[in-house]
């Protein structure tokens, strides 16, 4: 190719997958027993399709949001919400997303299955954190507020990132 | 919410300032909320953030914003009367004429500190976002990260993913009505809604990615990164910039005199 056709394939897609999870983190789905938005979705399948690049969406998503474009869940922004008791599920897409992204790399599916696993016990980790930090909560407190609540959700959603990921790859005939 | 910047035209304070000018801004405000915890000085800064506002003619978009602040400021409070509840009581949360679960989740006088500072901070830092992005261009804003030296590769990411967000959401409700067109029928109510997810994700995965690869492609056809890129249009620093940022490092080295001062003693 011309130039650095890996690179421009890098940012092209860096672009999709922002804006997937954003148009997912306005789309609410009534689930027991809190609604899901579909952000953690594409965040690990940003994970699945760009492999460890995929820290760079979700964390200029972070950084987005930060900036104060409405990207965050129901249309929020802004450092105040960062810095709220649910900042930390925020930041955590970043290593979550870099995990599945590094279990992709290999082939074999439970490698992958794990690195989605993976991904999400990241995500919950340092949710749970920064929940137990921001709200004075004891982390067992914060278990129970923080993260039960969003397993049945996140398991249905990280086996749609998979059954999603295996599609896409096995339709796709390597790179251009 | 198709438009993502919602940019507005004016002439006012703010919309002459340089958008570096403006960034600077934000940093010390942020800095300053976040540091503090005298409501006092949090009361301050909102109030001064009003009068900016009421000079650069954005008073009546502040204002709006105020309504998701009032929203979230319950929210906030609820969490700190839930999770304070050492302190003296003021009163319950639960009144306690209602029988058997009456008298539970007591309001404290820290608890209302805490939720207070927590909200004040919050109106602070929304208004203070609120003023940057209404009154700076995404042109402006790119050209700013291009002269801070953040890399080009990373402006592009910015404004494409800029433009993909309402293409995608579009994309997302075409997918849905071309399915429901199929005589695809999700169902009603709960898990109806669950259903309808996978028919609408599978392709707007693939074709956002398809089109991702396109335009990847057509970046390096163009020639991205093979020549020094120029721009039509610059932002010159004004005179209110000179005159605003000797003030702002005025009083962020007074707030940090204080701060020290408050932290040494």
């Amino acid at each position: 190719m011309f130039g650095d056709h890996r690179r421009s394939l890098i940012l092209s897609q860096t672009a999709a997958f922002i804006g997937l999870i954003v148009v997912g983190s306005w789309v609410s789905i009534p689930f027991f027993p809190v609604p899901l938005t579909l952000q953690t979705l594409f965040v690990l399948l940003s994970g699945a399709v760009m492999k460890r690049y995929a820290v760079i969406p979700t964390g200029l998503y972070v950084l987005f949001g930060a900036m104060n474009l409405p990207v965050f869940h129901n249309g929020t922004a802004g450092i105040g919400i960062l810095l709220g008791p649910t900042g930390g599920y925020m930041l955590g897409f970043i290593p979550a997303a870099c995990i599945a992204g590094m279990a992709y790399e290999g082939s074999g599916r439970s490698r992958h299955a794990a690195g989605f696993i993976l991904g999400t016990g990241t995500i919950y980790a340092i949710g749970m954190a920064w929940l137990s930090v921001s709200a004075g909560l004891s982390l067992v407190d914060a278990f129970i507020v923080g993260v039960i609540p969003f397993v049945p959700g996140d398991a249905l959603k990280a086996y749609a990132a998979y059954f999603v990921a295996e599609r896409y790859l096995s339709s796709e005939q390597g790179d251009i | 919410m198709a438009e993502i910047l919602q940019y507005i035209p004016g002439s006012g304070l703010f919309h002459q300032l340089h958008p570096g000018t403006k960034i600077l801004f934000i940093i010390l405000v942020s800095i300053i909320t976040i540091l503090t915890t005298s409501i006092a000085v949090l009361i301050a800064l909102l109030l001064v953030l009003f009068i900016l506002a009421l000079a650069g003619h954005l008073f009546k978009q502040v204002i709006q914003q105020m309504v998701l602040v009032v929203f979230m400021s319950v929210i906030l409070y609820l969490i700190t009367i839930v999770t304070v509840p050492e302190g003296t009581i003021v009163g319950y949360l639960i009144p306690s004429f209602i029988p058997a679960i009456g008298g539970n989740l007591p309001i404290t006088i820290d608890a209302l500190i805490v939720g207070t500072v927590l909200t004040l901070r919050f109106a602070i830092l929304i208004t203070a976002f609120q003023l940057f992005v209404i009154s700076t261009q995404p042109r402006d804003l790119v050209h700013t990260m291009e002269r801070a030296h953040i890399p080009a590769d990373y402006t592009l990411m910015f404004v494409i993913a800029l433009r993909f967000i309402p293409t995608l959401q579009m994309e997302g409700k075409r997918i849905h009505e071309a399915q429901l067109a199929r005589g695809y029928h999700p169902g009603e109510g709960f898990i109806g809604r669950i259903k309808s997810v996978a028919p609408v994700m599978v392709p707007l995965v693939s074709n956002s990615l398809a089109r991702a690869t396109l335009l990847g492609l057509t970046i390096d056809i163009r020639g991205y990164r093979t020549r020094k890129r120029t721009s039509l249009r610059e932002r010159k620093m004004g005179m209110t910039d000179k005159i605003a940022i000797p003030l702002m490092a005025a009083v962020a080295i007074a707030f940090a005199y204080s701060f020290v001062m408050v932290y040494l003693s």
